[in-house]
C-alpha cells in the first residue's frame, strides 16, 4: 500500500497543474463558499486556498486562488479537517502542514491575512495539522508532534497561540481527531481510545475519561468525530474494514462507552459529518470511493441503516482517496453534499441529497466531479456560513 | 503523500542512526562484492540421522546504510551466515539459537507499524520464552516456512515463543516427518511485528530435504544451484518503498549501479536450480533469457513439494516465501544470458515489482559444484507421501476468507485485515482466540477472497495446501503450495479469489498456529489469524 501516492501523484504533474483566477482578477461576489485547502506537498509549490462560489444548483464555481505562501502536507489522515470557518465572522483558518502553520483567509476579502504558528515544537508536516474552532478558541492538532495547539481567535480572522498539550491515546496511540462543542473537546487516538477535554479556560483539561471504545476489540478504531447540536452525542467515524459507527452519551459531560453501529459491509468509515438537521449522518467510504447515510435520532442517539451511493466518478482512475464531507445548506440534510477527492485529478464530488425520514438516496450530479484546479492532494473542504454547530 | 524532500530528511536521519548504531555492534560477515560469480551459501548437511548447530541472530548496518540481520555461524573456516541446512526425512534438526540483537531504533516512533504491540514492560531475564510477554525490536524466533512440524514452542511456534538477547541460547529441536516431501524449504524469524524489519536484514537461509532425486529421477546427477533472494529496504520502518535492492544469495543484483551477479553454467548443461523468494514483499515473475527470449524451464517443486508431470514453462511466479525448483539449460558458449524477474502488476495500491535482470549467466569451462545424488539403483521403500489423495477426498467443511484494508489516511496506518466470513476483522494479536477451529482429520475447502486493490500473498503454517481454483476457474494442474498469489481487486466485478483444499489429516500438526499474508509489513500490521486444530 505505500507506494500509492507516489504512483498516482507523480511530483513532475505539478508544475503542469492549471491554476485558478489568482488575487489580482474579479473576486467572487457571493456570500456563500466553499474553501478547499489545496495542502500541496511540501517543497513542490506554496500551497494555497480556493474558494468557490455556488451556482443555482449548488455546483462550485468561478475558483479563486488564495496563496497562503507555505508548505502544505500533501496529504494525511481523512477524518482531520484542514478547514475550519467561523460562524460569527467570515473567517476561514487553513492549515499547512508542511509549514506547520495556520492561514487564516478573511472571506470578505478573500486574502490571506497572515500565518500563524504555535510552538516551535508544533509538526504537521507527516499526516497535516487539523482544525476545530468553538468561536472562541481555536484547536490545531499536529499529527507529527503529536500536540494540541490552543488558539485564542481574534478579531479580523488573528491568532494568538495560547498553548500545547500532549495527550496520549490508552495505547499509546497519537491525536487522530477532534470535535468541540461548547466548553468540551472531543478526541480520538486512532488506537481504539477516546477521551475529553474541558476548554472551559482555553487550554484542553482532561475530563478524565480516556477509555477504549466498544469498536476497539473489533479492530475498529474511531477517527472522525462529531457531536450533536445539543452537545448530547459524540459520534465517532472508524477506521473499519466495514461501515463502524460509535455513539457516546456525553451529557454528563464525560464521555460514556460507546455503542457500536455497523451499518454496511463498505470499507472505511472514518470521515462523518451530521447533516445540519441531525437527521443524517454522512460517511464516506474511501476505499471503495463511496459515501453512505445513516439515520440518527438526535434524541436517542441510535443510528440506522440510510442509503449509499454509487461509486463516484473517476474512483481509483483520477482519484484514490474520499474525504471531509460537508454540506452547501446549513439547514434541512444540507441539500447538496460535497467530499474532497485526492488524486492526480483532485475535484470536489457533488451530490444530492433526498430524504423521507425512512429512505434516501445519494445521486451523484452531472457536474461533478468539480475540478480544483490548484491541488492535486484534496483532502479537506469547508462551507460558508457553516453549519450552525 | 510524502515529498522526497521529506524522504531525504528522513533517510538522514536513519542513515546516521543506523551508522551510529553500527560503529558500536559487532560487524555480520561481509557479504559479497557485486558483480561476482554466485556462490552457493554454507552448507550443513545431517548425519546419521542428526544435524545440530548453533546460530546468533545478530544486527548491524552496513557502509552504505543496509541494516543486515545476519544468521551468523561459526564454522570451520570462521563465521558464515545463513547456512543451506540439509536433513533427511525422519531426521532430526536441532538449533541453537542464540538473540544478540541491538536495539536500533530506540526513540523512532515506529511509522509502519503502529499497532505492532509493542510492549516493553521489565521482564526477568530467566523467564522461560516460551512464556515471555516482550515483543519489541530486539525479538525474535524461528519459523521453519513450509515444514509440517508440530506447532509448539521449541519446534515450529511462532505466537508465544519469542526469544529476548541472552548469551544462553534457545534449542529448537524438530524431527522432519518421514513423509516429509523432498524439496526446499526456508528458515527465517517471525516475531509478530518485527518479521519484516529482521527478514528485510537478510535473516534467511535454505532448508532442503534430500531425497527430490526419488521422485524426481531427471534431475539426478545434475549440478545444483540453491539461490535464495532477498529483498533489503534501506529505511526498512518508512512506509515508503524507498530505495530497495534485491540480492542473490546476498549479493546486490542492482544494474545498472553496479555489475549483476554472475551465475556460471558450462555451456548447454543442464543444472538443477532451487530458487527461494525470501524477499519481504517482492512478487517475482522468475525466467531464464537467452538474448530477449524467453528458456524453457522444466517445473521440478513449488514450495518444496515435487508437481505431478514434468511441466514446462517459460516463466514461474513466486509470491513472497515461494519456493521454485526447476532444470534450467544453460547457453551456448559466449551467448548472452540472464536470469531475470519479470515485471509484477501487485495492483493499483500494491507496490512496485519491476522487470530487473537478478543475474548475467555465463558459460565457462568449469566444473560444476554440488551435484544432485544419483538415483536410487533400488526403488525407495514405501512410504505413503503426505498429502496423497487429497483432489478425491470429499471436503468435510467448507469456509471463506478474505483480506481487507481499511486505511486511516493517505498515509499509514493502515489497518490489515485476514477475516473468516462472518465474522468481525480483527488485527492479530498473540493473545486472541482462534479465528478458526477445526480437528485432526479435516479436509476443509477454503476459498479466499481478496476485497483489496492490491496482490496479498496466503500463507499456511505447518501444513500445504492444494490450489483447485483461481477466480473460480479450477488450476489444470493442481499443486501443493504453502504460500500462493491471490489476485487484487480491481473495484470492479466480483472479487477475485482463490480456492484451496486444507489438508488437516496429520496428527503432527494439532495445536495452534497462523495464516497469513506473506507481505511481510501486513503480517506485521496486523493481517494474520490463529487456527486451532484439535486432536
Amino acid at each position: 500500500m505505500k507506494c500509492l501516492r507516489f504512483v498516482l501523484v507523480p511530483l513532475a504533474f505539478i508544475p503542469t497543474i492549471t491554476v485558478a483566477q489568482s488575487d489580482s482578477v474579479q473576486k467572487p461576489s457571493a456570500v456563500s463558499y466553499l474553501i478547499a485547502n489545496n495542502d500541496l506537498p511540501p517543497k513542490t509549490a506554496a500551497t494555497s486556498g480556493t474558494v468557490f462560489t455556488f451556482a443555482s444548483d449548488g455546483t462550485p464555481q468561478n475558483p479563486f486562488h488564495v496563496s497562503l505562501g507555505g508548505s502544505g502536507a500533501g496529504g494525511g489522515y481523512f477524518n482531520s479537517n484542514r478547514v475550519s470557518v467561523l460562524r460569527s465572522s467570515a473567517c476561514a483558518y487553513l492549515s499547512l502542514g508542511g509549514a506547520g502553520e495556520i492561514g487564516g483567509v478573511d472571506l470578505q476579502a478573500l486574502r490571506d491575512i497572515g500565518n500563524f504558528s504555535g510552538s516551535p515544537t508544533d509538526i504537521g508536516i507527516d499526516n497535516g495539522i487539523g482544525l476545530v474552532n468553538n468561536g472562541t478558541y481555536l484547536y490545531a492538532s499536529y499529527s507529527s508532534s503529536n500536540t494540541i495547539a490552543t488558539f485564542a481567535i481574534l478579531p479580523g480572522c488573528s491568532l494568538n497561540f495560547l498553548g500545547d498539550i500532549s495527550p496520549l491515546g490508552k495505547n499509546s496511540g497519537n491525536v487522530k481527531g477532534m470535535a468541540v462543542h461548547g466548553n468540551m473537546l472531543v478526541v480520538t487516538y486512532g488506537d481504539g481510545s477516546i477521551e475529553s477535554f474541558n476548554v472551559s479556560a482555553g487550554i484542553p483539561v482532561s475530563n478524565g475519561d480516556l477509555q477504549n471504545a466498544t469498536g476497539y476489540v473489533h479492530s475498529s478504531f474511531p477517527a472522525g468525530v462529531d457531536i450533536t447540536a445539543d452537545g448530547h452525542f459524540a459520534i465517532f467515524g472508524d477506521q473499519s474494514s466495514t461501515t463502524s459507527v460509535e455513539v457516546s452519551d456525553i451529557s454528563s459531560g464525560k464521555l460514556t462507552k460507546t455503542v457500536l453501529y455497523n451499518l454496511g459491509a463498505a470499507g472505511d468509515s472514518t470521515s462523518i459529518y451530521l447533516s445540519p438537521d441531525e437527521t443524517l449522518l454522512y460517511i464516506t467510504n474511501t476505499s471503495v470511493g463511496r459515501v453512505s447515510a445513516a439515520f440518527f435520532n438526535a434524541t436517542t442517539g441510535k443510528l440506522s441503516h440510510g442509503c449509499i451511493s454509487k461509486p463516484l466518478k473517476g474512483f481509483d482512475r483520477n482519484w484514490v482517496f474520499l474525504a471531509n464531507p460537508v454540506t452547501e445548506l446549513n439547514t434541512g440534510t444540507g441539500s447538496v453534499l460535497y467530499l474532497a477527492e485526492y488524486g492526480a485529478s483532485s475535484g470536489i464530488a457533488v451530490l444530492n441529497v433526498t430524504s423521507t425520514g425512512a429512505t434516501c438516496s445519494l445521486t451523484e450530479t452531472a457536474a461533478s466531479p468539480v475540478s480544483d484546479p490548484d491541488s492535486t492532494t484534496l483532502l479537506s473542504i469547508g462551507v460558508y456560513p457553516p453549519r450552525q454547530f | 503523500m510524502r515529498s522526497l524532500f521529506r524522504f531525504a530528511i528522513a533517510l538522514q536521519v536513519i542513515l546516521g542512526a543506523l551508522l551510529t548504531a553500527s560503529a558500536q555492534l559487532p560487524q555480520c560477515p561481509l557479504r559479497p562484492t557485486p558483480g561476482t560469480v554466485v556462490q552457493d551459501g554454507p552448507s550443513l548437511t545431517s548425519q546419521n540421522g542428526a544435524l545440530s548447530l548453533a546460530l546468533t541472530l545478530r544486527n548491524a548496518a552496513d557502509s552504505f546504510g543496509y541494516m543486515h540481520y545476519c544468521f551468523d555461524y561459526l564454522s570451520s573456516t570462521g563465521v558464515v551466515e545463513a547456512p543451506t541446512l540439509r536433513v533427511n526425512p525422519g531426521d532430526t534438526l536441532t538449533i541453537d539459537l542464540t538473540d544478540n540483537l541491538h536495539v536500533v531504533y530506540p526513540d523512532r516512533p515506529n511509522s509502519r507499524y503502529p499497532m505492532s504491540h509493542m510492549q516493553h514492560a521489565v521482564e526477568s531475564p530467566a523467564t522461560d520464552p516460551c512464556k515471555s510477554q516482550i515483543m519489541n525490536f530486539n525479538t525474535t524466533n524461528l519459523h521453519f516456512h513450509g515444514l509440517n512440524v508440530p506447532p509448539v514452542c521449541h519446534q515450529d511456534d511462532v505466537i508465544n515463543t519469542l526469544i529476548q538477547p541472552s548469551k544462553t541460547p534457545f534449542q529448537y529441536q524438530i524431527q522432519i516427518p518421514a513423509n516429509e516431501p523432498p524439496g526446499l524449504y526456508w528458515y527465517h524469524p517471525h516475531p509478530h511485528g518485527f518479521t519484516a524489519l529482521q527478514v528485510n536484514g537478510g535473516a534467511a537461509g535454505a532448508i532442503i530435504v534430500n531425497g527430490i532425486e526419488k521422485m524426481k529421477p531427471q534431475v539426478a546427477g545434475l549440478a545444483e544451484r540453491v539461490f535464495v533472494i532477498r529483498q533489503q529496504f534501506l529505511d526498512p520502518l518508512s512506509w515508503i518503498p524507498g530505495p530497495y535492492q534485491l540480492t542473490l544469495n546476498f549479493q546486490p543484483a542492482i544494474a545498472p549501479q553496479s555489475a549483476s551477479p554472475i551465475i556460471q553454467m558450462k555451456p548447454g548443461e543442464k543444472q538443477f536450480w532451487r530458487v527461494a523468494n525470501a524477499s519481504t514483499q517482492a512478487f517475482l515473475s522468475l525466467a531464464v533469457l537467452f538474448g530477449n527470449t524467453a528458456q524453457t524451464l522444466e517445473v521440478i517443486a513449488l514450495d518444496g513439494v515435487p508437481v505431478t508431470g514434468d511441466p514446462m514453462v517459460t516463466s514461474i511466479d513466486v509470491p513472497p516465501a515461494g519456493r521454485a525448483e526447476f532444470i534450467v539449460t544453460g547457453p551456448a558458449s559466449g551467448q548472452s544470458a540472464t536470469f531475470v524477474t519479470n515485471g509484477f502488476d501487485t495492483g493499483p495500491v500494491g507496490n512496485g515489482n519491476a522487470s530487473q535482470v537478478l543475474a548475467d549467466i555465463n558459460t565457462t569451462a568449469m566444473p560444476a559444484r554440488t551435484l544432485v545424488a544419483a538415483a536410487p539403483v533400488l526403488p525407495a521403500p514405501p512410504v505413503t507421501q503426505r498429502f496423497s489423495g487429497l483432489p478425491a477426498i470429499k471436503p468435510t467443511t467448507t469456509r471463506k476468507l478474505y483480506f481487507s484494508e481499511a486505511p486511516l489516511g493517505t498515509n499509514p496506518p493502515v489497518s490489515f485485515f485476514i477475516t473468516v466470513d462472518g465474522q468481525q476483522p480483527k488485527l492479530f494479536t498473540k493473545d486472541q482466540p482462534p479465528a478458526i477451529v477445526t480437528k485432526v482429520g479435516a479436509v476443509e475447502d477454503w476459498t479466499i477472497e481478496n476485497h483489496t486493490s492490491e496482490e496479498h500473498a496466503f500463507h499456511m503454517h505447518q501444513m500445504h495446501f492444494l490450489v483447485l481454483e483461481v477466480n473460480g476457474v479450477p488450476v489444470q494442474n493442481p499443486t501443493m503450495q504453502d504460500t500462493f498469489n491471490v489476485p487484487f481487486w480491481t473495484g470492479h466485478g466480483p472479487y477475485p479469489s482463490i480456492k484451496v483444499r486444507m489438508d488437516f489429516r496429520d496428527p503432527n500438526i494439532a495445536g495452534t498456529f497462523v495464516y497469513h499474508c506473506h507481505i511481510l509489513d501486513h503480517e506485521d500490521a496486523g493481517m494474520m489469524a490463529k487456527i486451532q486444530v484439535d486432536p
